[in-house]
């Protein structure tokens, strides 16, 4: 069988959890994301900077009750090649 | 890469889209709910059914409307008052992010709701009809489960079906006029109630 090129920056457990989350919820606030899934500060910081760099998810800053909140949405670029990551995935399964 | 690989990591992503799907509503304040739903009938025995046995007068007792405001208020600030606190305690660090269509779809609620109360306080003082109160409040929680159930776990739609499915039993048994079906019906609400909030608490950390 001919090898499947695999998207490399979802092909990481973190950014794989991050990208699931996003493509079903749209957004999230970095607490959400951070409890649900488990994650450090340090997991956040890395593995969103490298979807956030190659514009698979936009970052929002804002101040709510006087608190800075962070807010991670998934673009339509991100979207379209995490969809494509898993059907590359489903292609392996069925050979 | 392997076939079993792949597998694993399309697993993990079902796992992942389920958790951010069942924060839709808490399972801490489920699991409350189903322990209330349960002392409902030791409740009502223990209070006489909330008149605490004091006789309204020439009504000879309660006033069926007066009992029915009484029993609307009690039940929406104990369920309402316990649930927040529930949350507050339990669930304030799970900000809910959920789609905005799914949050849209989720406002259907409101009329379920609405019609539920509307039954019981249109049914409840007539006498005789009350007794399809509990079987139409099963029914239409099984309509409002089985929304939920769409976007959030299986095991609320298998729910909310045997709601809807014990619902139209109960009315069928309504013609025998058993006097203590409705313990065993809200029994079984109180214990549904207390295994979706442990299921939803369980898959709610991702690991």
């Amino acid at each position: 069988m001919k090898d499947i090129e695999l998207n490399k920056i979802f092909h990481q457990p973190i950014r794989t959890r991050l990208m699931a989350y996003l493509i079903n919820s749209d957004y999230a606030d970095y607490t959400t994301l951070k409890k649900t899934l488990n994650l450090s500060d340090g997991h956040m910081s890395t593995h969103m900077k490298e979807l956030l760099s190659n514009e698979y998810v936009e970052m929002k800053k804002e101040f709510v009750d006087n608190k800075p909140k962070t807010t991670y949405s998934i673009t339509q670029k991100g979207k379209k090649e995490f969809k494509d990551y898993i059907k590359q995935l489903q292609k392996i399964i069925s050979g | 890469m392997e076939r079993t690989e792949a597998l694993k990591q399309i697993d993990e992503i079902n796992k992942i889209i389920q958790a951010s799907n069942k924060v839709i509503f808490s399972g801490s304040r489920m699991i409350l709910y189903g322990v209330l739903v349960l002392l409902i009938p030791a409740i009502e025995k223990g209070t006489v059914y909330l008149t605490f046995g004091y006789n309204f007068g020439e009504f000879g007792k309660l006033s069926p409307y007066l009992a029915t405001l009484i029993h609307i208020g009690f039940y929406w600030l104990l369920f309402g008052y316990l649930g927040k606190l529930v949350t507050h305690y339990f669930n304030k660090k799970t900000e809910t992010t959920i789609h905005p269509l799914i949050d849209r779809a989720f406002s259907l609620y409101r009329p379920i709701v609405v019609a539920i109360i509307g039954v019981v306080c249109v049914l409840a003082p007539m006498g005789e009809p009350g007794r399809f109160i509990f079987p139409m409040v099963y029914i239409l929680l099984g309509i409002l489960f089985n929304l939920y159930g769409r976007f959030s776990l299986s095991i609320v739609t298998k729910i909310s079906w045997s709601y809807i499915i014990f619902g139209l039993a109960y009315l069928f048994l309504t013609q025998f006029h058993l006097e203590n079906l409705w313990m065993g019906f809200t029994t079984y609400l109180g214990l549904s109630y207390i295994v979706m909030g442990y299921t939803l608490n369980k898959e709610q950390a991702v690991s």
